[in-house]
């Protein structure tokens, strides 16, 4: 109980959770049902045909239907792109071949000594830093810019061929009422985004050495991590995102409000957490060109140091990041349409298609009662054809 | 990053052939493969069959208010079987393949026929809870003696007359395979 009162006093961040309670459950359905009810269009409405053809024609139901058995939007936002075999012909077939030992053989090595040296230069100055100054502005300014250097390292080491459009956040600039938002592919982005600008991001917590970062580093940049499922991290985090956007001295805040990686052709819902804390929004569209490697990190199937591999024995990593006008809540906007209109802005930007799916459906159903109102609005059809008939009865 | 060649497990010449025949030819080779990569997607364990869990597991049809009498007819079948029921949803279908399929689905208690009952049960699945008892009672009144002849069960025959001067727009779109 106590929990609920705290939600409802900050209703910003609990937008980000799996659900767990019965409560959240039902929070997390109402913002998805409201939006799939509005861009669902309802049941198609007959006019001046008999009762019995009314009840009898469940066509657009049934293709409806077999549409989502043969081809369903859901599934699509998660899958990975096939790899697609263009070395299956005389005259590529030897490239391909010599390329195979360059890049497991030449270029892994190397970009493994990179990643190595550059976590070791990090490590010592990053501990040097720490112990041996003071927790102030100072300090703060200096462990940023060695995140900063780190996530480059990164980059580097996937030879990230990143194009950044548009003006760049810089760490000057004051972190007070300023939420990024981007679209969110894999744990990548961040690292993408992060050598520009030390960003606070908000983060599910890991597990192995991906944790281990999170704990120390991450956590010194003000990163809030929380645990899907855990009930009680929710109120925390909320309580800590609107401290975070009051104070002028942090790191600016970075959410990506899909809350979980899409594979880069489709957006899920976005979240209204983001949208709610009043802050203006600025919104970040991330592209990834899947010429030589598919950057969608699909967590169910394989663990971030998997998705690290594929990337660190491809080619390069190209990838195109836009940073979009900031944008402010308009008067009579409600969160969740301030929420669809930058969505939209990101999606046009960079090529995606919206859906109006919410990521979290890979972890529940829908519940019936979305069924039931489609129901309902069918059965009010229904029976005014039989009111109008009876009124017409007497008459006839 | 393997060798060009997919591991995807393809159907022979001969299985196609078998697939296409059975569904009356309503389907070409490439929709037949197409579906064939979506049947596997959907079946986990690649088991032969998708179980009625697999299928209500795509949002979009558990959102179907038909979802569940759906899932009865599809869950459960092999590849040749989920094909030729899609095959009311070709293009190729004659207006009577498409009738066929939606007098199966009113169906309910599959007895070939569509009894007051099966209808009743229909309404309940279109309409929820909303509706009174009386209410559906009218309505499957109504539909009786606006389209029977035989107060007790509705033909085929007479439910294809309340479709007879309409295109039956029953469709599907098939992805395309890659």
């Amino acid at each position: 109980m106590k929990d609920d009162n705290k939600d409802d006093g900050i209703s910003a961040a609990p937008m980000i959770f799996a659900p767990k309670s019965e409560g959240e459950f039902e929070k997390l359905s109402t913002a998805f049902e409201a939006s799939f009810l509005k861009r669902k269009k309802s049941l198609p409405t007959l006019s001046g045909e008999t009762l019995s053809h009314k009840i009898f024609d469940i066509s657009e139901l049934l293709n409806e239907g077999a549409q989502a058995i043969v081809d369903d939007t859901f599934t699509k936002c998660f899958k990975s792109t096939p790899q697609e075999y263009w070395n299956w012909n005389l005259y590529l077939f030897p490239m391909w071949c010599i390329g195979v030992p360059i890049r497991y053989l030449f270029l892994f090595p190397c970009r493994l000594a990179v990643l190595i040296i550059g976590f070791f230069m990090f490590f010592v100055a990053f501990t040097l830093v720490h112990f041996s100054l003071k927790d102030g502005p100072k300090r703060r300014r200096m462990e940023r810019s060695l995140t900063e250097f780190l996530c480059a390292v990164f980059v580097a080491s996937w030879t990230g061929v990143i194009r950044y459009h548009g003006t760049r956040p810089s760490n000057r600039m004051s972190s007070a009422n300023k939420v990024f938002v981007a679209n969110h592919t894999s744990m990548i982005d961040f690292i993408i985004l992060q050598q520009v600008c030390g960003h606070a991001v908000i983060m599910q917590k890991h597990s192995g050495w991906v944790g281990l970062m999170q704990g120390t580093i991450m956590e010194s940049i003000g990163c809030i991590q929380f645990n899907r499922t855990e009930a009680k991290d929710r109120a925390t985090v909320a309580a800590r995102l609107k401290e975070h956007v009051a104070s002028r001295d942090k790191n600016p805040l970075l959410i990506f409000p899909e809350g979980t990686c899409v594979n880069n052709e489709y957006c899920v819902m976005f979240k209204k957490g983001a949208f709610d804390l009043g802050a203006t929004v600025y919104p970040i569209a991330i592209k990834y060109n899947k010429i030589f490697v598919d950057a969608y990190w699909n967590s169910k199937r394989q663990s971030f140091s998997q998705h690290l591999l594929r990337l660190m024995t491809s080619w390069a990593v190209m990838c195109d990041v836009w940073y979009l006008d900031p944008q402010d809540k308009l008067p009579e906007e409600s969160s969740a349409a301030f929420a669809e209109r930058v969505q939209k802005m990101i999606c046009d930007k960079a090529g995606i298609k919206v859906v109006p799916w919410d990521g979290m459906l890979k972890y529940y159903r829908p519940r019936p009662n979305l069924t039931e109102k489609r129901r309902e609005e069918f059965a009010k059809n229904v029976s005014a054809m039989l009111d109008e008939s009876e009124s017409l009865s007497p008459k006839a | 990053m393997g060798l060009g060649m997919s591991m995807n497990v393809y159907l022979t010449e001969y299985d196609v052939e078998e697939v296409i025949q059975h569904s009356g030819n309503k389907f070409t080779r490439d929709e037949v493969a197409s579906l064939y990569k979506r049947f596997r997607e959907l079946d986990k364990g690649h088991k032969g069959y998708i179980a009625a869990d697999e299928l209500l597991n795509v949002p979009e049809l558990s959102l179907n208010p038909l979802a569940k009498r759906l899932t009865r007819v599809f869950e459960n079948v092999n590849f040749k079987e989920f094909v030729a029921l899609l095959a009311a949803f070709s293009n190729r279908a004659s207006k009577e393949d498409k009738l066929r399929f939606m007098y199966m689905m009113f169906d309910a208690d599959g007895d070939g026929i569509v009894s007051r009952n099966d209808l009743q049960h229909m309404i309940w699945t279109l309409c929820g809870q909303s509706l009174s008892e009386t209410e559906v009672t009218t309505i499957v009144e109504r539909c009786f003696t606006e389209a029977s002849t035989d107060p007790n069960q509705l033909s085929f025959e007479s439910f294809c007359q309340v479709f007879s001067e309409d295109m039956i727009n029953l469709k599907v779109k098939i992805p395309e395979v890659d």
